[in-house]
């Protein structure tokens, strides 16, 4: 598993490698809250029961039990038993398209996913899960001690979309057009480059695509000679000239 | 059209199919093959991203996908439910066998201090007096003060769950702790022998000793061997930690976790069997003979489940 950032390459069987983003502390304890409070949902639903039978002779005692044994099993069992059945993910880590694997990327066990859930009681330690963010403060795989003996690191499933669109907003104008130089160079990677960045434009406010093109623009507008109002103006106007979509 | 537009717009019906079924919860055998040759796809789609160097959403898009596809597809279901009771109840104590090293310090480490406890508060009660409080040993004395010490049914349900919560709670905490260098299993397990062999001691020189047995006769043979196995799961995590045979630390452990999920499995079973037992049986009105009678029966059954069941590990 090769690392980048907080990135992790993975060999596939079909020999395919393909990137993970790892999981950082803020996102997996958000993930673990929603569990902490689905368990005590339960844990005080079931004692509400308990109570409100105890009033019948005889039964309170045995519902004391059962309290007893849920709580055993909120503690002990929740997460063994959720990342076994639904492949790596608490019904919080779900929720936040979180999936635990093994550091290969490979999909996890049920050994891996028992031990990492034991070892918890010593990420806790001494209190607020002290230990296990020292751990993961000083792991490149962001891993809590359980996930070291588990050999597991938590990853994030992300969702992304290709459906945006390169456009050049507004429209190169008549104007604009004539005072662009006959002939612009782009490289491919300058290309795709500022291609990411017309993708982008729509989800960034126009001060940040403006800081954003400000890297790139002053070197581009010396070499090629366009010029514009704004940074951002110059980018869109060479990749325009570029690819022949000034017309 | 650019080159990524093109090939985005060839890929997309498939790849929008694939999402489709990586949303759904429940898939039939159809969607399984198709999800796997979509998935195929996917891979190929973003090999043939990569060589052409399509812009980096394309990569990242096709990533995500293909991950998030690979995940689904392979993470079978590997711990059924029958591999799962396989290991804690035919595997486990192959494991205790071949972890007898383990299992044997454990033993000492627990066993030693249970027996100087014993001794000591035996020889003289004032030093019971040194290792536990007077209040706690007061509570104990009349806790045993009488010899059938009978509870209501329910009351028998409740003690059993509380033995649950709490005994199986302290050995998985017993196991767990080793990952500190093994010190957290050895200080479970000192502190639990000491502790238990102190009130034994003591008991018996205050001459409510032989109660005491009988109430424990039943359970004790699965408890005891329930922490002790627990300790040695720990202590086998330690060791695993500092003694590496020249592998990384992450990979030492790598290498005895799959042990170390069996002697857990096999501690929680003990300690199950105990709290059920502890709750429904010790405490019931029977003569002592027949719990004494019981007892030794249950340390039979303990020893051969150790000592016979689960074939050879290597």
């Amino acid at each position: 598993m090769d690392l980048l950032d907080t990135t992790a390459a993975v060999m596939t069987p079909e020999r395919v490698r393909f990137r993970y983003r790892l999981a950082g502390p803020g996102r997996r304890a958000v993930a673990w809250l929603i569990d902490a409070l689905l368990r005590l949902i339960v844990v005080v639903g079931v004692m509400t029961v308990v109570v409100l039978l105890s009033i019948i002779p005889g039964v309170g005692a045995v519902g004391q039990g059962l309290f007893l044994v849920v709580l055993f099993i909120s503690e002990w069992v929740y997460g063994v038993f959720f990342e076994t059945v639904l492949g790596g993910r608490t019904p919080g880590k779900l929720l936040l398209s979180l999936r635990v694997v093994r550091e290969d990327g490979s999909p996890g066990r049920f050994t891996d996913y028992l031990l990492r859930n034991l070892v918890r009681a010593v990420d806790y330690l001494p209190g607020f899960f002290a230990i296990g963010l020292t751990s993961m403060l000083f792991d490149r795989r962001l891993r809590r001690v359980g996930d070291l003996v588990g050999g597991t690191v938590v990853v994030v499933e992300e969702r992304d979309s290709v459906r945006d669109r390169a456009e050049i907003q507004p429209p190169v104008s008549e104007e604009e057009r004539v005072a662009l130089p006959a002939r612009v160079d782009l490289s491919r990677e300058e290309l795709s480059v500022i291609e990411l960045f017309l993708r982008r434009r729509k989800r960034l406010s126009d001060d940040r695509a403006e800081e954003l093109a400000w890297l790139f623009g002053p070197a581009l507008s010396e070499r090629t000679g366009v010029t514009a109002p704004t940074w951002e103006r110059v980018l869109a106007l060479a990749y325009a000239r570029a690819v022949g979509k000034d017309r | 059209m650019s080159e990524r537009d093109r090939f985005v717009e060839k890929g997309r019906p498939r790849w929008e199919r694939l999402e489709d079924l990586l949303g759904q919860v429940f898939l039939t055998a159809k969607d399984w093959s198709e999800l796997a040759s979509l998935y195929r796809g996917a891979c190929a789609d973003l090999s043939r991203a990569r060589s052409l160097s399509l812009s980096d959403d394309v990569h990242r898009y096709l990533d995500q996908l293909a991950g998030r596809a690979h995940n689904r597809l392979y993470s079978t279901r590997s711990g059924s439910g029958w591999s799962i009771l396989r290991m804690a109840f035919v595997e486990a104590p192959a494991e205790i066998r071949a972890q007898w090293r383990f299992f044997l310090l454990a033993s000492l480490l627990f066993y030693g201090p249970f027996f100087a406890g014993a001794g000591a508060a035996l020889w003289d009660v004032d030093l019971a007096y040194q290792i536990l409080p007077e209040s706690q040993l007061a509570q104990m004395e009349a806790m045993y003060d009488d010899p059938d010490m009978v509870r209501g049914a329910g009351e028998d349900a409740s003690m059993a769950g509380f033995y649950i919560w709490n005994n199986v709670g302290i050995a998985l905490r017993c196991f767990a702790t080793g990952v500190l260098g093994g010190l957290g299993s050895m200080f479970f397990l000192v502190y639990n022998g000491l502790m238990i062999g102190t009130v034994f001691g003591y008991l018996f020189s205050v001459g409510n000793g032989w109660n005491l047995l009988a109430f424990t006769a039943g359970h004790s043979a699965w408890e005891l061997t329930g922490i002790v196995v627990s300790g040695a799961a720990g202590l086998k995590l330690g060791f695993a930690l500092i003694v590496t045979h020249g592998r990384t630390r992450a990979g030492s452990l790598r290498r005895v976790a799959p042990s170390l999920a069996r002697l857990v499995l096999g501690a929680a079973v003990l300690l199950f069997v105990a709290a059920a037992i502890e709750g429904f049986w010790s405490a019931s009105g029977l003569w002592p003979s027949i719990k004494f009678a019981f007892g030794v029966v249950q340390i039979g059954i303990v020893g051969l489940w150790i000592a016979l069941v689960g074939g050879r590990r290597t």
